[in-house]
């Protein structure tokens, strides 16, 4: 009996030959070695292949490790300073009225024999901040029935809190969530930070994905590769995002400030966006609501009865017209025609902004 | 529920699972497949969110009996082929027929790679490859299309799918044999 023609034995590997012929396939004698070594020698590059080929996409783990100390870094460049600011903002209240209380001669004498003590102080409050500390190297909960009166330093490859948290929380790890609540802000560092509880607070973060589908009562300062306002997830004060994709199919109660390469809305803002970056898309105005302005140059902003108007400037190659009417019945400054300004620039460079003021008309 | 198995996700049971998370799993491999089909960073960066645009804009008409990475790499994949369409590069897809190098029953080029660095070589070596025969390998050994599924994708028959899938094979063989 012949061998099995290459191309045959290739399909026979990947699975890809039909029924009638893998029959034929396998009567060829299994002893034939050459026919055997054939087909272990293609699974065999079938392997290398795709080894290869996932591989030349930049490794996940280094990625993430690089990203996990990134937001460590940035979270602590933030938090520290915080913390720092916040306890120096209260002290240096206290001593401005006592020193506002004192002749000027006395006020600087006194200003300088404090100096040296406010930096002890503010060394002091660097270095011992009191709170409780909670660390485990793998799962790290608390628990649905704990209520910690204090802030919180948490650490763990998982940090999950179910809790009640009655102070600030700083959180790290590589997977951090909060499904109970927070009376207070929460830094955090990681590679994820879900927000699916309560926080009574801000959020400063940096994390590769930062996601928010519970109430966040204060305001998002977020840097991380995403950044996301998932439906069902309310932000109350503003987000304000530096990462490549930020989506909001949420509510934001103020505005959104990105500068991400991608910013795709689906949600509700209530105030303003600004937003710096490649592509912008939008179900605000319509039913689909689209700027994609970069090398394409094409954007569909749909014809509807919608009430808000667009004034467009500097756009390189329009697609729609300035005053252009957008379709439904959108949430921002959708009061009558002319209340509410969408506003489009295209530079040279080929980078889009858009700025959505509510109430303001510009022409 | 939480979900951290790709092949798990499940659009219809799951009310939490939102863009989202489906851009968080998937992004990775979309923006590894759009570099890949398009060989140039930016590029690929700007295909891969715009197929994001469109899987979101498909989301609510996702078949939870197709697993989603298979879903969400045939919408990559079809946005970074009309984009090689666009640039004409479908042209292309017509050929002179390359050199071969069979596959001998023992060891080929391909086979001796070992090595991180080799098998760099080798993803190299793919990139060189015309379009014609380099997307159907990309699509087959990366977003793991059936032939079928590839056929579709590039408007061929399966055949034509496998005679490619067969040449680009013998010349990367070639090519390697004279790297390595």
């Amino acid at each position: 009996m012949n061998c099995i023609p290459e191309e045959i034995a290739m399909l026979y590997v990947e699975s890809e030959l039909a029924a009638e012929e893998i029959q034929t396939v396998e009567a060829h004698p299994a002893e034939c070695s050459a026919c055997t070594e054939l087909v272990g020698t293609l699974r065999a590059e079938n392997v290398v292949l795709t080894s290869a080929l996932r591989e030349s996409v930049p490794n996940r783990r280094l990625r993430t490790l690089a990203h996990l100390a990134g937001s460590i870094a940035a979270s602590a460049t933030i938090a520290v300073p915080a913390q720092w600011a916040a306890s120096m903002i209260q002290e240096a209240g206290m001593w401005a009225n006592h020193v506002a209380s004192m002749p000027f001669e006395l006020a600087f004498r006194a200003a300088r024999a404090i100096a040296p003590l406010a930096l002890l102080l503010v060394v002091t409050q660097m270095t011992a901040l009191a709170m409780t500390r909670r660390s485990n190297q793998q799962a790290l909960v608390i628990g649905r029935e704990e209520v910690i009166q204090d802030s919180v330093f948490a650490t763990g490859e998982t940090v999950l809190v179910e809790g009640k948290i009655e102070g600030t929380l700083f959180m790290f790890g590589r997977s951090l969530e909060i499904r109970g609540e927070v009376d207070g802000d929460e830094f955090a560092g990681g590679q994820e930070i879900r927000i699916t509880g309560k926080v009574n607070g801000n959020i400063i973060g940096g994390a590769e994905t930062i996601t928010v589908r519970g109430l966040v009562t204060g305001g998002v300062y977020a840097a991380g590769r995403n950044v996301h306002v998932d439906s069902g997830g309310q932000v109350q004060r503003e987000v304000i995002s530096g990462s490549q994709t930020v989506t909001v199919d949420g509510k934001i109660g103020r505005g959104l400030t990105s500068g991400a390469s991608t910013a795709m809305i689906g949600g509700t803002i209530e105030r303003g966006i600004s937003f710096s970056g490649k592509r912008f898309s939008s179900g605000l105005l319509g039913e689909s609501t689209e700027a994609s302005a970069r090398r394409s140059g094409q954007e569909r902003l749909p014809d509807g009865p919608g009430r808000g108007a667009v004034r467009q400037a500097g756009h390189q190659d329009p697609r729609t017209s300035a005053g252009k009417r957008l379709g439904g019945d959108h949430p921002l400054g959708g009061r009558g025609p002319g209340r509410g300004i969408l506003r489009r620039m295209v530079t040279a460079r080929g980078v889009s902004r858009i700025l959505w003021r509510r109430g303001a008309v510009r022409t | 529920m939480i979900l951290t198995f790709p092949g798990q996700l499940d659009l219809a049971t799951d009310d939490r699972l939102g863009f989202g998370e489906v851009y968080r799993l998937y992004f990775g491999r979309v923006t590894g497949l759009c570099r890949h089909l398009l060989r140039d960073r930016a590029i690929a960066e700007d295909a891969a969110s715009e197929a994001f645009l469109r899987i979101r804009d498909g989301l609510a008409r996702y078949d939870a009996s197709v697993p989603m990475e298979r879903w969400v790499l045939r919408i990559a994949a079809n946005h970074c082929i009309d984009l090689l369409r666009r640039r004409r590069l479908e042209q292309r897809w017509f050929v002179e027929e390359p050199g071969v190098e069979p596959a001998s029953a023992t060891a080929t080029p391909l086979t001796l790679v070992l090595l991180k660095e080799q098998r760099e070589l080798v993803e190299r070596s793919l990139a060189k490859l015309d379009e014609a025969y380099r997307v159907p390998m990309v699509l087959r050994y990366y977003a793991e299309l059936s032939y079928d599924e590839i056929a579709a994708e590039l408007d061929l028959e399966k055949t034509q799918v496998a005679g490619r899938i067969f040449r680009a094979k013998q010349m990367l063989r070639l090519a390697l044999k004279e790297t390595l």
